[in-house]
């Protein structure tokens, strides 16, 4: 009997152990966590955490790789030699260029679900761009098996072309679901273009351009003209990223690289930077040109990070992205790329000339215009040899890739576009060596040539598919 | 291992060899009561083994016979048996002690349960009494186990007051949950979360602090995980059981009042010795400049070559329109130096102003009375902190309530409130522009701080609520964000003190009620009820001008948390047969913890004022915040205890939970066994005092640590991002915008899971006097907690994963011999010793995670290496290990490599007791061997050229190079060192010689403040032996007993006096702050020294009044 009540009471305990799930059931959701978002909403994040990943650490390394800034303090003294980087400085620009593509990705199929056609075509841009751009500073990179972690938990490295031709493919779609006038984007959540597609139509036909070039193949040229042609065909088409360093300004509005300066004081200027103290020291300077540009760009032998009555610095306001003024320069290079004769000079003197009107009307220099400023434009015999941009007597055709790179050289100052060209060109044998890159006035700086991004950590330690770490020195899979 | 115990055994057995036999004869004696004298009529005696017996008479007078040898056993109801062998005397006496409450056949288990000591046999436990606890002269109990159990890790952070106290029992067990015990208050387990310790900040207290020692009774350590497994998902880390002092038995109708105070003075433990021989500058000159940071360092001119005027300043009386001047708080005028003429050095001076003696007033009064069915007792305490920081403080009110009641014969009433009113003021340290002891310790031997706020005269505008630092000798102007230069550089230690607030309050209440009742014969139920309530506020306030906040910070932090848990529980009694007997425990608990907060954070403040004020900073500067988190679970225990006779007993302990942290149902078993050695029947008849107890004990448990909760979904966010550099955006700024956070949730994820086998041996020999409880344990932590990193295409960075394991192995002794003990006369001395080896086996995804510390130098884990290993630049060395050398024949930058272990190789400590009559004393030291530490504060006082080494003079030949290829002739020639011509080619120069490999070379500012600094690439070479030892406590105390100065009423008075760490021995001479410190505080990292606040040592005067 007594063994037999112990029995009872026992079975009574487990038995009320059991009927108790209802206890914690529900308390397993955070109160205060929410677990969705509105995808116009989060459409606006894509856009801010794609112009960061341009405008951020990777652009910094970028810079100071490419003598356009010097690292001076701390770890940033290792840094600006390229052979002393090593992946976890990039596990920053890769974490956020791939957060980008992601969540592109997740507003294309919300989108897709919504019926929201002309922002579903919006996604489709930004997770194209974002996708470009990776695979133009590290080459073979994830893209097709984005953002499918129960498929794809280490998702496979595709060959840099095959990214570029999907991403190719993902802008036409972009295009024509921008163009089907069915959905919107909200102008609120657009912090750009405020809803306008046809503008957003002439991003994608500019970044279309833009892959096409870094193609760097004989066919895409063609192609990249086209496409120039129809992107941004005025300044008022510009994509800037959005900044406001002003000190009212919540700090996290500001210019990244105005914070970078402000919170890390000492460790970027542009103190040995060969950009600074050659190329815009009057070296572009001739009988048709005087450049100011200096000013937009540098400070002291800093970073012009300032706002003044003479205008504002380039790393203290909005930052160009895509703009007329690259559509004309692709153009230029696309012709004569194409052309890389007589012809092809003077057509590619059509678009150069349209470009440096834009400068001499002070477009590109955030306002400090001037009156000694000068851009008229070239002729062909500019470029003859003993001509004002061959005083050196090369050929002709090679004279006017050298201004062409130099050009973008100073362009893209605070863009990637300056370093992808100094990877695609580094061993083109048409584009004569227009940067001292491994030189400032002290002298040799480093060996070798930065030609890409270096893998980042997080990839080894996390990616089963990882190909392996590549060297600094090596040219992407395309430029080889 | 095995080999060892046997070898143990033998010795054992070798001791016990016995005597031969005797004759028969007449013993006679006299039994008494032991307190009373009194004689006890009716007394058993019999000799064991035999059926020969006898009992007293009246006047407790017996007789019996027996042989020499034989064991008389004297056995009375209510009275403790005592067992006596004959000798060669024939008059055996005995003094019978009381047997309260039949206290000896009960234990609390780890529950904190009344239990049969039985099922607690086989666990390793340490007790403290509370005398003990109160001797250490510790306000917080953890802090006060220090030195007294083994296997237990305690860090004491730093002196500030209220600063809490780090502890791990045998090895932290998890990366990234926490590797503290659970603590449990008289059977409720209460919360010990602390918030807001890094690398900087401030350091608050502990919650566990709040439980006066005055009102503790005693504390039990349990360590191993069959003593924890009963808590199944709590059990990890071991469990505390703090007992609280209960009502004593007091005569009908009268109170048992006892009035304990004491009054400590604190000071500095260690002090860091400072160069007074250069003053503030660069290259062996005073720079005087205007506009902006005056020079960091103090590698300027040789105070001693002064002439002895006074400063030529930029202050002219004359002209004060003109000038650039302070005046100071006192209304005191500084100009800017233009010329150092004076000698006067201010190291002292400037210490002594924020550093001093700082007091502790303690109160307590404790009052008990009980009636036939109950017992009360209630506890005031008051402390009242005055810290060695100006303007730090520490206060605390408790009241502790705790009555049983026994209404009839079955059921007894347990109920328990604990109520504590806690508030500190700290100060900000480690690395932290605004903490005291970098601005401090930076501050050049030439500069006085005493002038620290005030107006700015500028040429006749004046900027109010200025900041005088050594870097901005006539204050900071104030020219509106963005403008380099404005900030004081470093604080001024008075500014930090006087005008920064890190204020903190609390509320706290713990209380517990439980109901037992003795259903039937075999069966006891119990319901037992605890709730744990606090509601705290933690600020820190930084005025407009503070070094790391220039244009002012307020964070308010209001947060409260609350803890139930309730429990059903069957006792149940069996004897199933003569020889062995079942005690089983059922038990059903539910738990509740929430956690809420409310945080508001302000920015650039409109008005420049020390008052802290939600209306002084625009609403754009205004970011208020909350967050709640609550985590339920149920859980189904048991426990049965199997004895065999008195020889053998098995417990076996299960929980199975279920939890709103991981989804399904989890079991934590255990299986444990004890051998009492002592009770075969020929260990009984040896019948001698040699060996009075050998348990074995033996067992498996299996332990864990609940994931934190809301890890099993993916969440939404605000969005934003930032490069880890300063650059950042927010979506806010935007319109907002949320989207999916870049860390997966995980279903599946799980607690983390402890196995531990453990064996161990408690020994008592020699008629009590030498006890010995020793343990071995080897225990595997897996499936431990972290954000594994994912491949970004993946749509996140991280996901909540149970990826890592680690081990920990270990022994751990505690001993103590009474060498004399006699009833007025006693000795004792005794000893801990823990060894713990903590590996960590699996890191999945990374080389290297850090927990706490810098970019040069952190502490975190590693595969293959213990747990908060140390990694640190290293100088660049060949493949033999030897430094490259650059051509000036310096060494050079290398890789960053693990250069230190934190943890130590083992811990001891030895303590002695001595009582003659009614005077006491106590000596406890402890140490700990081995381990390293990163020595960061004499890194960057190398840096700036405050540290001693960087002040010698050294002769030497002039063509002697410095790092940058600079000749020591050239270096005087031109004027960029402090140094003279000797006239004969050699010179003598500030800074020291040394040859890397390639020669002599001069180590000068060029090589501190680069490579050979603390802000260089080369942490190494400021790595320590981190060995110490303490003499933490030595109490002298003396008890009048009976009437004192005439009073009758009072029963004792207790005085006492306490040195507390009054010496530190370090076995790095170099050491000049205390090893044991932590900078980051009791978080995860481990052997970081960073202008950590110093400990503390104290005397301590006590009185104990009881009436």
């Amino acid at each position: 009997m007594k063994t037999y009540n112990k029995l009872i009471l026992i079975l009574a305990v487990l038995g009320l152990f059991s009927s108790c799930k209802k206890f914690v059931e529900g308390y397993e959701k955070n109160p205060t966590g929410i677990d969705y978002t509105v995808v116009d909403q989060e459409m606006t994040a894509v856009m801010l955490e794609n112009q960061f990943f341009q405008k951020a650490d990777g652009l910094r390394i970028a810079m100071m790789w490419l003598n356009q800034a010097t690292g001076s303090d701390r770890q940033y003294v290792t840094l600006d030699d390229w052979n002393k980087a090593s992946g976890s400085d990039f596990n920053g620009p890769w974490n956020e260029v791939y957060i980008t593509m992601t969540h592109a990705d997740i507003v294309e199929k919300q989108a897709d679900a919504d019926g929201n056609i002309i922002l579903r075509g919006l996604a489709k841009l930004y997770k194209a761009w974002a996708g470009g751009e990776a695979a133009s500073l590290w080459g073979d990179v994830p893209f097709s098996q984005l953002n499918q972690y129960e498929l794809y938990p280490d998702p496979a490295y595709e060959h840099q072309g095959d990214v570029l031709d999907q991403v190719q493919d993902l802008l036409d779609e972009a295009i024509a679901d921008l163009n089907s006038g069915v959905g919107r984007i909200t102008p609120e959540r657009d912090i750009y273009f405020e809803g306008n597609t046809s503008k957003w139509v002439k991003i994608a036909h500019g970044l279309k351009a833009r892959f096409y070039l870094h193609r760097h193949q004989p066919q895409a040229y063609a192609l990249a003209l086209a496409e120039a042609l129809q992107g941004p065909s005025d300044v008022s088409d510009d994509l800037y990223a959005q900044y406001d360093s002003n000190d009212d300004t919540p700090y996290s509005k500001w210019n990244p690289t105005k914070q970078f300066l402000e919170s890390r004081s000492g460790y970027l200027d542009a103190s040995e930077a060969w950009a600074r103290t050659k190329l815009l020291n009057g070296l572009r300077n001739n009988v048709k040109t005087k450049d100011y540009r200096k000013a937009y760009n540098y400070a002291g032998d800093g970073l012009n990070a300032a706002s003044g009555a003479t205008g504002t610095g380039k790393f203290f306001g909005d930052m160009p992205m895509v703009t007329y003024g690259e559509m004309l320069l692709i153009a230029t290079e696309a012709e004569l790329r194409q052309h890389p004769d007589a012809t092809g000079i003077n057509n590619a003197l059509t678009h150069y000339n349209n470009y440096r009107n834009l400068l001499a009307a002070g477009e590109y220099m955030g306002g400090y215009i001037n009156s000694h400023m000068k851009y008229d434009s070239y002729d062909a015999t500019d470029f003859d040899a003993g001509g004002i941009e061959n005083q050196d007597n090369i050929d002709p055709v090679q004279a006017f890739f050298r201004e062409i790179f130099e050009e973008r050289y100073i362009f893209f100052i605070g863009d990637y576009e300056s370093f992808i060209d100094f990877a695609r060109s580094f061993n083109d044998p048409i584009v004569p060596e227009y940067m001292k890159l491994h030189y400032n006035s002290n002298g040799p700086l480093y060996s070798g040539q930065p030609l890409r991004f270096i893998y980042p950590q997080v990839e080894k330690d996390a990616n089963a598919n990882f190909p392996g770490m590549v060297d600094v020195n090596e040219a992407l899979p395309l430029y080889q | 291992m095995r080999k060892k115990y046997y070898l143990l055994l033998t010795f054992i057995l070798t001791l016990v060899v016995q005597v031969g036999f005797a004759q028969t004869k007449t013993i006679t004696g006299v039994v008494k009561e032991a307190g009373t004298g009194d004689p006890l009529p009716g007394v058993n005696v019999t000799v064991k083994g035999t059926n020969i017996g006898a009992s007293t008479d009246f006047d407790g007078k017996y007789t019996i016979k027996a042989k020499s040898g034989d064991i008389l056993v004297f056995s009375f109801l209510g009275y403790k048996t005592v067992s006596k062998k004959v000798g060669n005397n024939n008059v055996i006496n005995v003094a019978l002690q009381e047997e309260k409450e039949m206290l000896k056949a009960v234990t609390i288990n780890a529950l904190g349960v009344e239990v049969k000591k039985a099922s607690q046999k086989a666990i390793a436990i340490s007790n403290v009494k509370a005398k003990t606890l109160l001797s250490s002269g510790e306000s917080d109990p953890v802090a006060a186990l220090s030195g007294k159990v083994s296997g237990v890790n305690i860090n004491l952070a730093s002196g500030d007051p209220g600063a809490s106290t780090n502890i791990t029992i045998r090895g932290p067990k998890s990366i990234l949950l926490s590797n503290k015990p659970l603590f449990v208050v008289d059977g409720i387990p209460i919360v010990d979360d602390i918030y807001g310790s890094g690398v900087a900040g401030v350091e608050r207290p502990s919650k566990i602090a709040d439980i006066d020692p005055n009102n503790i009774e005693s504390i039990k350590i349990l360590k191993g995980g069959s003593a924890a497994a009963i808590w199944g998902s709590k059990g990890a880390n071991g469990v505390i059981l703090i007992t609280t002092k209960k009502g004593k038995k007091a005569k009908k109708g009268q109170f048992d009042v006892t009035i304990n105070s004491s009054f400590s003075i604190d000071n500095a433990l260690t002090k860091f010795p400072l160069q007074d021989k250069y003053g503030q500058g660069s290259n062996g000159k005073y720079v005087p400049n205007y506009d902006f940071f005056k020079e960091s360092g103090s590698w300027g001119d040789k105070i001693a070559d002064r002439s002895g005027d006074p400063d030529m300043t930029t202050y002219d009386p004359n002209n004060e329109q003109g000038s650039l001047y302070f005046v100071d708080q006192d209304g005191k005028i500084w100009g800017m130096p233009i010329m150092k003429n004076s000698k006067e050095t201010y190291n002292k001076k400037n210490y002594d102003a924020v550093i001093g003696t700082g007091n502790t007033l303690r109160n307590a009064v404790q009052i008990s009375t009980a009636t036939d069915k109950a017992r009360y007792y209630l506890g005031f305490s008051h402390l009242d902190q005055t810290g060695i920081f100006a303007n730090s403080y520490y206060k605390k009110l408790g009241v502790n309530y705790n009555s049983i009641m026994k209404p009839n014969k079955k059921l007894t009433i347990k109920t328990n409130v604990q109520y504590s009113n806690t508030k500190q003021n700290a100060i900000q340290k480690g690395s932290n522009l605004s903490g005291l002891l970098l601005g401090l310790y930076r501050t050049p031997a030439d500069f006085d701080n005493s002038g620290y706020f005030g107006e700015r005269h500028e040429y006749g505008v004046v900027t109010k609520y200025s900041h005088r630092s050594y870097r901005q000798p006539v204050g900071t102007p104030y020219k509106g964000r963005g403008y380099l230069g404005q900030s004081a550089g470093y604080n001024n230690p008075l500014f930090t003190v006087y005008k920064q607030k890190d204020p903190y309050y609390s509320n706290h209440i713990i209380t517990g009620t439980n109901f037992s009742h003795q259903t039937l014969e075999w069966l006891r139920l119990t319901a037992k009820a605890g709730v744990d309530y606090a509601n705290e506020k933690a600020d820190e306030y930084m005025p407009v001008n503070s070094a790391d906040a220039v244009t002012g910070y307020y964070d308010t932090y209001i947060y409260s948390y609350l803890q139930i848990s309730g429990d059903l529980i069957a006792q149940i009694n069996t004897q199933i047969n003569d020889d062995i007997t079942a005690d089983i425990l059922l038990g059903y608990n539910i738990f509740h913890k929430e956690y809420d907060y409310n945080e508001s954070t302000y920015y650039d403040f409109i008005l420049p004022t020390d008052v802290p004020n939600a209306g002084n900073a625009v609403n754009e500067k205004k970011y208020p915040g909350f967050g709640t988190s609550v985590r339920r679970k149920n859980s189904g225990y048991g426990t049965a205890t199997i004895s065999y006779k008195d020889l053998l007993y098995t417990t076996l302990t299960g929980r199975i939970e279920r939890s709103s942290a991981y989804y399904g149902l989890i079991a934590y078993p255990s299986v444990s066994l004890a051998f009492d050695v002592h009770n075969l029947d020929y260990f009984k008849k040896q019948d001698s005092d040699l060996l009075n107890q050998l348990t074995l004990r033996a067992s498996w448990s299996k332990v864990g640590n609940e994931p934190p909760p809301y890890r099993l979904h993916t969440y939404y966010y605000p969005a934003s991002d930032g490069d880890g550099y300063g650059s950042y955006w927010s979506a806010s700024d935007y319109g907002g915008a949320f989207w999916r956070s870049i860390i997966k949730g995980n279903p599946e994820i799980q607690p983390e899971i402890t196995t531990e086998l453990e064996f161990g041996a408690d020994i008592k020999m020699f008629d009590h006097r030498l006890s010995l409880n020793a343990s071995y344990y080897d225990s595997k932590s897996t499936d431990l907690i972290l954000y594994e990193k994912v491949p970004a295409a993946t749509g996140y960075l991280y996901k909540w994963n149970n990826v890592a394991e680690m081990t920990n192995k270990g022994y751990e002794l505690e001993a103590s011999y009474k060498i004399i003990n006699k009833r007025d006369l006693g000795l004792t001395l005794g000893g801990t010793y823990s060894k713990n080896k903590n590996t960590v086996t699996k890191l999945k995804g990374s080389d290297y995670i850090g927990m706490d510390g810098f970019i040069s130098t952190s502490s975190g884990v590693a595969e293959g290496y213990g747990y908060g290993i140390l990694r640190s630049g290293d100088f660049k060395r060949d493949a033999n290990g030897k430094l490259v050398l650059d051509a000036n024949g310096f060494p050079q930058a290398g890789e960053k490599i693990f250069a230190g272990d934190p943890n130590p190789d083992f811990k001891a400590s030895v303590y002695t007791n001595f009582n003659y009559k009614n005077f006491s004393l106590r000596v406890l030291a402890d140490g700990s061997f081995g381990g390293q530490s990163w020595y960061g504060t004499y890194g960057a006082l190398t840096y700036f050229g405050r540290t001693l080494e960087t002040a010698n003079e050294v002769t030497v030949d002039g063509s002697v190079v410095n790092s940058r290829g600079e000749t020591v002739q050239s270096l005087v020639f031109s004027h960029q060192i402090a140094g003279v011509d000797n006239g004969d080619g050699t010179y003598t120069v500030r800074g020291n010689v040394q040859d890397f490999g390639a020669g002599d070379v001069l180590l000068d500012q060029t090589w501190y403040t680069g490579i050979g600094g603390g802000f260089g690439p080369v942490g190494t070479q400021f790595f320590r032996d981190a060995t110490w030892i303490k003499l933490r406590e030595v109490t002298a105390g003396y008890t009048f007993k009976g009437k004192v100065f005439g009073m009758s009423k009072i029963k004792s008075v207790y005085f006492g006096v306490t040195g507390r760490n009054l010496y530190l021995w370090t076995k790095d001479k170099r050491w000049n702050i205390d090893p044991e410190s932590n900078l980051s505080g009791s978080s995860k990292g481990r052997g970081l020294q960073y202008f950590n606040h110093p400990t503390t040592k104290s005397i301590i005067f006590r009185t104990t009044i009881t009436f």
